[in-house]
């Protein structure tokens, strides 16, 4: 043995090995002082956290999408942005310190895309025990988890109901007026004495699915789901709705309608109301004033109209509107444009037993 | 003048869809083609009016009243709004609503001959 060790081969071997080791323990202690600066101060949670490979997304204190919209949506953009290009996601919650529906809604339609397509992902509770208590009673995890999330979650046969949760929330990718009855059957029940039901909460339903169906994706229709969010507060006797799609936005939608392309729209619609003036088009959009100046194909495009009516009926309060570059709130007849451009379109309003209502079918 | 009736709870459905057959259940499509046509046809044969009775639904979307009525005018018929009559309790601007979408169809209609 002691022949071999001493062999000109092993000791030549032996030397070019150790240089070779040595080599590699200096890379690894440059990089690890390098890693060391970096992680410098950052808490041993943090480092785990991204030593795992995920990205974080620190939600704000405030997260409710109705009072702190461009935040959330910047935020909301940023996990969006992720799944796009396939990064693992940590959604960090632990701040969060008010949270709405709205948001809700937002953050499980986008985290429901990284469980489909199978990206990593996870997260934490807010510290806020409210906070934490919206979010778990909303059903996030319930529907976030569900076994076999593709086809369960877009199954159009499977039925509607609230349940444990305060919250329900389904995505569908039709017209499914079986919903919009059931809700409006139990929205009825529960807010009104003698029997009573409301209209415009079947159409508005109808009018919303129908967009999404229709409008929502730029070439094929019913190619992209369309969510809905229930919430009952009882103490109020309210109802909460919000209604999301992801699709192209109502204003990328109206441009790229052939028929506006052919009326030279633009030009009509700057006419009408100023450059950039997407706040002012929503307006417009939505009293019926655009359509019938701008599109030439005047049995159409009521959909929106529709749902103005219905607020301006009292059967719905409260509308807001956020779609590409615009938040509305409707009821207040505040426009105006932000700086972030949401793909897609949110509404949200409320019924309670003020709200104009009908007699009740037999 | 004799009377037909037709009523949507009763004859069709409770929960009135979207526009067309491809993008949900009970749509107007559906509504126009199966039934409204056929009774306003019979109407027209027996010169009298067409009663349609929107009342016991959970309400209605625009696109399917537009798809309905307006495609009266687009199928050709004359002077639909002499021919039906809109019976509503519940949802009396529906009315107004549908003899718009009728008016409007006729002046597509119109532009379309020119």
């Amino acid at each position: 043995m002691k022949k071999e060790w001493q062999s000109q081969k092993y000791i030549k071997y032996n030397s070019k090995h150790a240089i070779k080791q040595h080599q590699k323990k200096i890379r690894y202690k440059k990089w690890r002082t390098q890693e060391n600066r970096k992680n410098q101060g950052k808490p041993k949670r943090i480092r785990k956290i991204e030593g795992l490979g995920y990205s974080r997304v620190i939600m704000p204190v405030d997260f409710r999408f109705g009072c702190n919209t461009i935040e959330v949506m910047k935020k909301l953009y940023l996990v969006r942005n992720n799944h796009k290009n396939k990064i693992p996601t940590y959604i960090e919650l632990r701040n969060v310190e008010k949270i709405d529906d709205a948001s809700i809604t937002v953050l499980l339609s986008v985290m429901i895309e990284f469980v489909i397509d199978k990206i990593m992902f996870n997260g934490d509770f807010p510290l806020n025990q409210d906070a934490k208590v919206v979010l778990i009673e909303s059903g996030f995890f319930e529907t976030l988890y569900k076994k076999d999330a593709k086809e369960s979650i877009y199954d159009k046969n499977s039925d509607f109901q609230i349940g444990k949760s305060r919250i329900v929330t389904m995505p569908r990718k039709s017209v499914v007026s079986a919903v919009a009855s059931q809700i409006s059957e139990l929205v009825s029940k529960k807010l009104w004495d003698e029997e009573a039901t409301s209209k415009g909460l079947y159409r508005i339903l109808i009018e919303l699915m129908h967009n999404t169906v229709d409008h929502a994706h730029e070439h094929k229709k019913a190619e992209l789901p369309w969510w809905l969010t229930v919430n009952y507060d009882e103490d109020l006797k309210k109802f909460s709705f919000v209604f999301l799609d992801y699709g192209i936005g109502i204003f990328d939608s109206l441009l790229g309608k052939e028929e506006t392309k052919k009326q030279n729209f633009l030009e009509r619609v700057f006419e009408l109301f100023g450059n950039k003036g997407n706040d002012k088009l929503l307006k417009g959009i939505l009293v019926g004033e655009l359509h019938k100046t701008s599109t030439g194909k005047i049995n159409r495009g009521k959909g929106l109209p529709g749902i103005y009516e219905t607020l301006q009926r009292n059967q719905i309060s409260n509308l807001r509107i956020i779609s590409n570059n615009v938040i509305a709130n409707v009821s207040t007849d505040e426009y105006f444009v932000s700086e972030i451009d949401f793909k897609g379109t949110l509404m949200s309003w409320d019924i309670d037993n003020e709200s104009e209502a009908s007699e009740w079918i037999s | 003048m004799d009377k037909l009736i037709l009523k949507v709870s009763e004859e069709f459905t409770k929960s009135p869809g979207p526009r067309y057959v491809i993008e949900g259940d009970f749509s107007g499509q559906v509504f126009y083609n199966t039934l409204l046509k056929t009774k306003y046809i019979e109407a027209v044969e027996k010169d009298c009016k067409l009663i349609i009775n929107l009342d016991g639904t959970y309400g209605y979307g625009t696109s399917f009243l537009e798809e309905a009525f307006g495609g009266l005018v687009r199928d050709g018929f004359e002077n639909v709004w002499d021919r039906i009559e809109i019976v509503t309790l519940e949802e009396d601007y529906l009315e107004d609503d549908i003899k718009k979408y009728i008016q409007e169809a006729e002046v597509v209609r119109r532009d379309g001959e020119k």
